[in-house]
């Protein structure tokens, strides 16, 4: 298991938004986290990413106990995370978005003097990277320019650039056209097979999922309700159940 | 597409070369005032003044403009630095080449302490915060009465010397401080290329964003203030040697309002346009003072409309405007 | 003694920095503003008192008409000025109310601001009160009084009213108000008189004691500040208690060290503090 987490918890006031909740993943894997709104996917999401603390349970990552971690701590061994709202430096190059995360992974974020050469390797790296998404040709427009469907692609290129061994995504589809979301699945299947990086979605569009995903995790009401193949959970009864009481959108 | 990329390079390289030309003769001009000022002594201390004004204008910037960080009581590392330098000359040496380090070694050391509590805390409760540093500086000027001469100031600070030679000429003084704000200049805009400076407009561009690519944001933004404060500190030594005074004045929240008014004018984040605003500020201010004494109306004024109309600064403006005619002149060459 | 009577005075000073406050974490609640300008209005209070009683108002009818005049201010900027920059980012909100600060400042330096001057009590509430050996003087007694009495209306007016339950609802989240339909430009014109109309009140009243010149609400809003810092951002109930513990620790430092000395006791107990709890004393500050 590459993320292994046990019976996690989390209240916010009386409401247990998360409740002893185990999740495990194999190691490159595509593992889909689906649910009715108000599930606790995303507070599942934040816990596992260091933006919440859990009360209670453990996460273990690549055989390190990470409960409770920083961002800044997880992004270094490894662990990163796309945002459900596009989050990229609007107002900086495409190009500098991914060297900025390129340089952090290295360990030069603070570095006062830089050596052309080294900015030389970022840079082709950058373009590599952006290659792999299909941003190339857009290195030095702003990142806050882009289309909608080719920011969330570069949302997910700097995460790439950590070279992380997982890479969680926050509904990767949400708000965006037909065609868009076919290109970024297309994307997401290809980053798994040419990169062997494992990747969690949490994800709104249940048809996609199901296609996309090895595995899927079903949650309603703050608890896991099914796990397994998506084939498993087409059929699974109780998932039926959250599908006709809960809000699924599509 | 490709033709425009293409193209992109040559135009930067000289638009590069252009900034570059333009930044020289304006560094020469600036280097040039003791040579036609030299009938009126006056006019030289006003331009001295102003070069101070512009060097505490580009420390708020390197706050400001680099982290997002705002500041609302730069004066307090300023007033802290004027205080300190003026009270080591009486006591130790007016050797400038050693107060100088101390008084920076000294800020570096407080501004770290104080920094790692305020960076830690959301935009607002930092503004607040340093809106409050300001009123506590000011404070500590009528605890310690005693020393620094309270409401009076404090007096008497000897003549500097430097390598033992004393500084009392206005046109070395000018040359002197023009030349210790042309290399903040240029370590400002060298420290923006670094990865430093790259990783500082991160923050400033999204600080959730950068810590998830693992940017130690606290730190970061504890390097940003501390070189903020210290640069300030090192503009109020200089202020106090080169008047032989401080007052509690410097250390007022009106003083404050001025830094950031210089760097809000001269558009945050610009570096070359918070230090333009300050000349430009100073010497206005002495003019409008000298016409009327009510310049407080007209400066908080001017304040709120800059806010309103020019977020970015006029210098900001003036720029956003210039890209447009020659995005416009290239379009129609093309 | 001194222990006792210096209390006495905190919980007094306290209560006039919790109706200032009030009106500081309202516009915070409401628009997200850190309304800097908020020390000018409880200056424009106090030297509108003045300007009142030079006219031959009597104290009274200044108590009055300060604040509705202040408060009719505070709409019209809020309409005139603060409406310009409604969605612009947070920084924009904060050098505004600054260079409003500013601006407010120098019209008073203008209009007899210069000078220190004191508003004299009415005959009606001079003399002191004596409890057992503890003497305090009738006004300060009023003024607690009137400071508690407008803190407890205003609280009770926010609970059971339609405009209390839109402030409210605002309040928690400005998205939801949106959303329940809320006119947020009346409700933000309102909220900002009323909140104007609370500082200026606190300065009339606060004129016979902390005195009246156009820069004398600086000290109390750094004081209020101090207070919402404690409180935790936004808190209603951690600004009622922090005010009065800050009230307590200047009037204790001033008593015993001297008042700058104990502004800076302050400060560094409320940096102390964030260390620990960035959220104020009940973990409700907001920290967006």
């Amino acid at each position: 298991m590459i993320l292994e987490a046990t019976n996690i918890t989390k209240h916010f006031g009386g409401l247990k938004a998360v409740n002893g909740v185990d999740l495990r993943i194999v190691p490159a894997s595509i593992h889909s986290i689906i649910g009715p709104n108000g599930a606790g996917k995303t507070t599942l999401f934040n816990l596992i990413t260091g933006a919440i603390t859990p009360a209670a349970g453990t996460v273990m990552f690549d055989g390190v106990d990470i409960t409770g971690w920083s961002p800044e701590r997880l992004a270094k061994i490894g662990l990163a995370r796309t945002f459900q709202r596009t989050s990229v430096f609007r107002n900086l190059s495409v190009l500098e978005n991914i060297a900025l995360a390129i340089r952090s992974r290295e360990g030069l974020s603070r570095s006062i003097w830089q050596s052309v050469r080294s900015e030389e390797a970022i840079a082709a790296e950058a373009m590599e990277i952006l290659g792999r998404v299909r941003l190339r040709g857009y290195e030095n427009s702003k990142a806050g320019a882009l289309a909608h469907g080719y920011q969330r692609a570069l949302d997910i290129a700097i995460g790439l650039a950590l070279k992380p061994k997982l890479i969680l995504m926050d509904e990767p589809l949400a708000g965006m056209s037909r065609g868009d979301r076919e290109t970024v699945a297309a994307l997401i299947t290809s980053l798994r097979s040419a990169l062997g990086v494992t990747i969690v979605v949490v994800e709104h569009d249940v048809s996609m999922v199901m296609r996309l995903s090895d595995r899927i995790t079903v949650m309603q009401h703050g608890q896991v309700i099914a796990d397994a193949p998506p084939a498993e959970i087409r059929d699974n009864e109780a998932v039926r159940k959250a599908y006709l009481h809960g809000s699924f959108a599509t | 597409m490709s033709d425009h990329t293409a193209t992109m390079p040559m135009h930067a390289a000289a638009d590069r070369r252009m900034k570059g030309l333009a930044l020289l003769v304006a560094a020469a001009a600036g280097a040039s005032v003791p040579l036609w000022t030299g009938n009126v002594p006056f006019v030289l201390i006003l331009a001295s003044q102003a070069v101070i004004a512009a060097i505490v204008a580009l420390s708020l910037d390197l706050l400001m403009g680099s982290t997002g960080l705002l500041s609302f009581g730069h004066a307090a590392w300023y007033g802290f630095g004027a205080y300190l330098t003026g009270l080591a000359a009486k006591m130790l040496t007016p050797e400038m080449l050693l107060l100088l380090p101390l008084t920076v070694a000294v800020t570096i050391l407080l501004s770290a302490i104080i920094g790692f509590v305020l960076v830690r805390q959301i935009g607002k409760t930092f503004a607040i915060l340093t809106l409050a540093l300001g009123q506590i500086m000011f404070a500590l000027v009528f605890v310690m009465s005693g020393i620094t001469g309270g409401e009076d100031g404090l007096q008497g600070i000897p003549v500097p010397t430097a390598l033992g030679f004393q500084i009392a000429k206005p046109a070395v003084w000018y040359w002197l401080l023009y030349g210790i704000l042309l290399a903040s200049l240029a370590g400002a805009f060298h420290i923006r290329r670094s990865p430093l400076g790259k990783s500082w407009l991160a923050i400033r561009e999204n600080t959730e964003r950068a810590r998830f690519i693992g940017l130690d944001t606290g730190t970061l933004k504890l390097l940003s203030y501390v070189v903020s404060a210290s640069l300030a500190a090192l503009a109020g030594g200089l202020f106090a040697l080169f008047n032989g005074a401080a007052s509690p004045d410097m250390l007022n929240w009106f003083e404050s309002g001025k830094v950031l008014m210089y760097v809000v004018l001269g558009g945050v984040g610009t570096i070359i346009g918070p230090v333009i605003g300050a000349a430009v500020f100073t010497v206005t201010e002495h003019y409008v003072s000298s016409v009327t004494n009510s310049w407080l109306i007209y400066f908080g004024g001017f304040f709120v409309l800059i806010v309103i109309v020019a977020p970015g600064g006029l210098f900001g403006a003036g720029a956003s405007l210039w890209a447009r005619i020659t995005t416009a002149r290239r379009g129609a060459s093309a | 003694m001194l222990a006792a009577s210096l209390a006495l005075n905190g919980l007094v000073m306290g209560s006039v920095l919790l109706l200032f406050s009030l009106g500081l974490t309202l516009i915070y609640g409401v628009g997200r503003i850190v309304n800097f300008a908020h020390g000018a209005f409880f200056s424009l209070g106090a030297m509108a008192g003045i300007w009142a009683a030079n006219s031959g108002l009597p104290f009274w009818a200044a108590l009055i008409v300060a604040p509705l005049g202040v408060g009719l201010l505070g709409v019209l900027l809020d309409w005139a000025v603060f409406a310009r920059i409604r969605d612009r980012p947070m920084v924009d909100s904060l050098l505004l109310t600054f260079g409003l600060a500013l601006f407010i400042t120098g019209v008073l330096y203008e209009f007899g601001g210069r000078n220190v001057q004191i508003l004299a009590i009415p005959p009606s509430l001079q003399g002191i009160v004596s409890l057992g050996a503890i003497k305090l003087p009738v006004y300060r007694v009023f003024l607690s009084a009137l400071a508690i009495l407008l803190t407890v209306a205003l609280l009770l007016f926010l609970k059971n009213s339609d405009w209390g339950l839109r402030v409210r609802a605002a309040n928690d989240d400005p998205e939801m108000g949106a959303c329940l339909g809320i006119d947020r430009e009346n409700l933000m014109h309102s909220v900002v008189g009323v909140s104007a109309a609370l500082a200026a009140i606190s300065g009339v009243v606060g004129a016979p004691i902390f005195t009246a010149y156009a820069s004398v609400g600086d000290k109390i809003l750094i004081l209020a500040f101090m207070t919402v810092i404690l409180g935790g951002l936004g808190s209603l109930r951690g600004a009622i208690v922090a005010a009065y513990v800050v009230g307590l620790i200047t009037v204790f430092g001033e008593g015993y060290f001297g008042g700058q000395l104990a502004l800076m006791l302050l400060f560094v107990l409320v940096m102390a503090m964030l260390i620990n709890w960035p959220r104020g004393f009940f973990g409700e500050g907001r920290t967006e």
